[in-house]
């Protein structure tokens, strides 16, 4: 027996170009509006990344970089002949681990904290104080530190005052690494906590409500409601960290860090930094380095997206 | 007969139009970095030395002000990126230059340069240049920046670095007059004896007070010869070619002002000072004894006016020396008599640059340094037939015009008219001669030679040493305070660093 499958006629579909210029002409005010930032990024982001091939040149500026000779990995070669190079690749990732530790939790604290006040005048005092900090440049906040961990500073004077023995707080190797954390800590915290603060305000308060009829004390609301609807903010902004692993500090590095102290704050950025402008430039050589770093921190990131979604969370790409 | 004379009258007449130069006839406005003190608000083009120039040559300078912190970053830049201004001191590098010449991004000086500006080419060959800058066809593609073409102190001039210190403190502490030198040894005693005195009553008195650059240049370079950039790739006594830093003098260097250091008879935070920080401390906190600074009548004049601002008399409380060894001898590396090289934007047309030479040519005669240095005549000095000045007012040329910042390291430096400048201190003109000459008497093999061999030695090999070298004062500086055992620390360094040497050495070793 034989059956004849009954073809359901394909309905008409208007073709691709047909389709675009229909939605173009529907919602044409949008688009018109989103043209703007594409062409932002186009020249401003896409466009320079052209100068990423001279990774692979050597750079002649007056043949511009397009015309510059390729040299193949040659670039990449050089770089690991230098072992600053890998020291600095080793302490970047040192030191912005620690920091995901150490500084990355402080903000969701003080936000959950914040959160828990009740008295709005002081909370909002409180907010604004801490969120000061921010507005400093790292320039400035290196002057007030210097001038108040010096020997002969603030700190160490109340020390001796106490009969205490003076700490090197500048010129110490030990101390450099939790010195930028909790300057970090000081400076960024009250601003980062103003993310959490947000998606905190956007909890539905019904939830409250229903926990406070079931008896719920301030705590299991605490961790039972407000932690678990921060939790999609946290991840996306820990992504986000994870992949600025390789290359985040430089401003904070560069200003804290001394002679002293160079053995342990010469991080990537200040590598690049040092062989690109305190000595004969190879543009190459720098680009090469900066390549490899960006491909790095977009592998974190991309880890760090797919840890998420594996452990059930919401990553940052669908 | 009056036909002949109009022919004659024609003749000269035309002649001497050719000899007007031709350019002087459109007006142009040249673009030249400067790295200058620069007051906020203060306009460098409208007084009477900037007008005089801008006259003389029918020209507008578009002065590009630089700092020291950013020079040799920016300029840098400009090269890179194809934007350098009409004229630039360079900081001078043989490496980069035949980059950049074979790119051609510095302009071609014309082949008949010296003979069109003689007194330019004069200079330029009390360089130490003149001769192997030429390519093989006997081209150059900059101009390099005198020290000294005048008034040249001494033959083979070591570094100008003094100490500068409390002359009142150091006869207090030592029971004698200050000498103009003092060996490593007596330094220290010094230093202990102030810090025990502490003549200055304050709880935090330092005997030694110089920022990191200035410190090691001063102590630790005073100490060996062959530590510093250019003068550490060196030819032994065996022919072959050395690494100054790992050699044992280098060590010995180190541990002398660690040593010193640990004593607490340097300032325990050197590290973090700035430049000027150390000279505030003695001129004006008065809670430091002694500082590094260049030897230049000029920086003299300046911490006599400290003194004389915060209430000392300089007289009695000011005076320089330098540091021997404990056998009385001086090293130093052998300064060259060039501080970098103008170059050129490679795009400038022929009249442009031939403007250019000619201001040159002008800033280098004695009328032009006259004019830069001293102001106008009949205004500020007078000069004899002689040659002898009469200064007319007391005031300083720079706080008069202060175009003279811009115009004084013009083509060349100040070191050579501070020499003899009747404006200045007689006593600061001394001592920046007798300091290079006493240097001089106590310089025994302790001289780093310029090796042109190597200065002129190009490589990728050595392109990626100058990212190591670059770094040795903050690496010196490192071992110095570093925690645990120096020697350890210093081998440690060596070897570290000895991967990026050794391609240099086999280099130099196989030419």
């Amino acid at each position: 027996m034989t059956t004849t499958a009954k073809r359901t006629p394909r309905p008409y579909r208007d073709s691709w170009g047909k389709r675009t210029m229909n939605a173009f002409r529907a919602h044409w005010q949008i688009y018109i509006i989103i043209l703007l930032p594409i062409l932002w990024y186009a020249i401003f982001a896409y466009r320079p990344m052209i100068g990423l091939t001279l990774a692979f040149k050597k750079y002649m500026p007056r043949r511009g970089v397009m015309g510059s000779p390729w040299i193949g990995l040659t670039n990449f070669e050089n770089v690991f002949i230098d072992q600053d190079f890998m020291r600095s690749i080793w302490r970047t990732l040192s030191i912005n681990l620690l920091r995901l530790v150490f500084v990355f939790p402080v903000p969701i604290i003080l936000a959950l904290l914040l959160n828990e006040m009740k008295a709005k005048r002081y909370k909002s005092t409180l907010q604004t104080i801490m969120t000061f900090p921010n507005f400093l440049s790292w320039v400035i906040v290196s002057s007030i530190l210097t001038n108040v961990l010096a020997m002969d500073g603030l700190v160490n004077s109340l020390l001796r005052a106490i009969g205490l023995s003076e700490v090197n707080f500048l010129g110490s190797e030990q101390l450099f690494q939790p010195m930028l954390y909790i300057t970090d800590i000081w400076k960024s915290s009250g601003w980062s906590m103003i993310v959490y603060l947000a998606a905190i305000s956007g909890i539905d308060q019904d939830q409250y409500e229903a926990a406070e009829i079931d008896g719920a004390n301030h705590f299991q609301k605490l961790v039972r409601i407000t932690f678990p609807n921060l939790m999609p903010t946290i991840v996306v902004m820990f992504i986000l960290a994870t992949g600025n692993l390789m290359s985040a500090g430089f401003d904070q590095i560069f200003n804290l860090s001394n002679s002293a102290t160079k053995n342990v704050a010469e991080i990537l950025d200040m590598y690049i930094y040092r062989i690109t402008f305190q000595s004969a430039p190879d543009y190459g050589l720098s680009t090469a380095i900066s390549l490899m770093r960006s491909v790095v921190n977009m592998v974190l990131l991309l880890l760090a997206d797919r840890g998420a979604k594996l452990m059930g969370g919401s990553g940052l790409f669908a | 007969m009056k036909k002949l004379l109009s022919v004659l009258l024609l003749v000269t007449m035309l002649a001497s139009l050719a000899a007007v130069p031709a350019l002087a006839d459109d007006h142009m406005t040249i673009s030249w970095t400067s790295v200058i003190e620069q007051d906020e608000g203060t306009d460098y083009t409208q007084d009477a030395i900037y007008k005089t120039i801008a006259e003389k040559f029918n020209v507008d300078f578009d002065i590009r002000p630089l700092t020291w912190g950013n020079w040799t970053t920016n300029v840098n830049l400009y090269i890179n990126g194809m934007t350098l201004p009409d004229a630039t001191n360079w900081f001078f590098n043989y490496t980069d230059y035949n980059k950049y010449v074979e790119q051609e991004l510095f302009y071609k000086l014309p082949s008949d340069w010296k003979t069109r500006w003689p007194g330019a080419a004069a200079v330029y060959e009390k360089t130490g240049l003149s001769g192997v800058l030429e390519d093989e066809n006997g081209d150059i593609f900059c101009f390099p920046v005198a020290i000294y073409f005048n008034n040249k102190p001494v033959d083979r001039m070591p570094t100008h670095l003094q100490v500068y210190a409390r002359k009142d403190w150091i006869e207090q502490v030592t029971g004698e007059p200050v000498k103009t030198h003092y060996t490593k040894s007596e330094l220290v005693d010094i230093c202990r004896k102030l810090k025990e005195a502490n003549p200055a009553g304050v709880e935090n008195f330092y005997p030694f007070t110089s920022y990191t650059s200035m410190l090691i240049q001063g102590l630790v370079y005073s100490c060996y010869e062959h530590v510093s950039s250019n003068y550490d790739i060196y030819k032994g006594a065996d022919g072959q070619y050395h690494w100054g830093p790992a050699d044992e003098q280098t060590y010995e260097a180190l541990k002398f002002v660690r040593d010193m250091w640990k004593e607490g008879l340097i300032a325990p935070e050197f590290y973090t000072m700035n430049q000027g920080e150390d000279e505030d401390l003695m001129t004006i906190a008065h809670s430091s004894a002694m500082f590094y600074a260049g030897g230049l009548a000029a920086n003299y004049i300046l911490f006599t006016n400290e003194q004389i601002s915060s209430g000392l008399n300089p007289d009695e409380s000011l005076c320089s020396f330098f540091v021997t060894d404990d056998e009385g001898v001086y090293h130093s590396a052998e300064a060259t008599n060039y501080f970098g090289a103008l170059v050129f934007n490679p795009d400038i047309d022929e009249a442009k640059f031939a403007r250019i030479m000619d201001v040159i040519e002008y800033s280098l005669t004695p009328e032009g340094q006259d004019l830069i240095f001293l102001g106008i005549k009949g205004t500020d000095f007078e000069k004899a037939e002689d040659g002898t000045y009469t200064m007319l007012h007391e005031y300083n040329t720079s706080d008069l015009y202060p175009s003279n910042r811009f115009f004084c390291t013009l083509a060349s430096r100040a070191d050579d008219f501070s020499i003899v400048n009747p404006s200045y201190l007689a006593k600061a003109t001394a001592k920046q001669k007798e300091q290079y000459e006493e240097k001089g008497s106590l310089i025994k093999d302790s001289l780093g030679e310029i090796d042109f061999n190597y200065f002129f030695h190009a490589s990728d090999a050595k392109t990626r040493l100058g990212a190591i070298q670059a770094a040795y004062v903050d690496d010196y500086a490192n071992l110095i305070v570093k925690e645990g055992d120096l020697r350890a620390n210093w081998e440690a360094w060596c070897a570290d660093k000895m991967a990026m040497v050794q391609p240099v050495l086999d280099e130099m070793n196989a030419k």
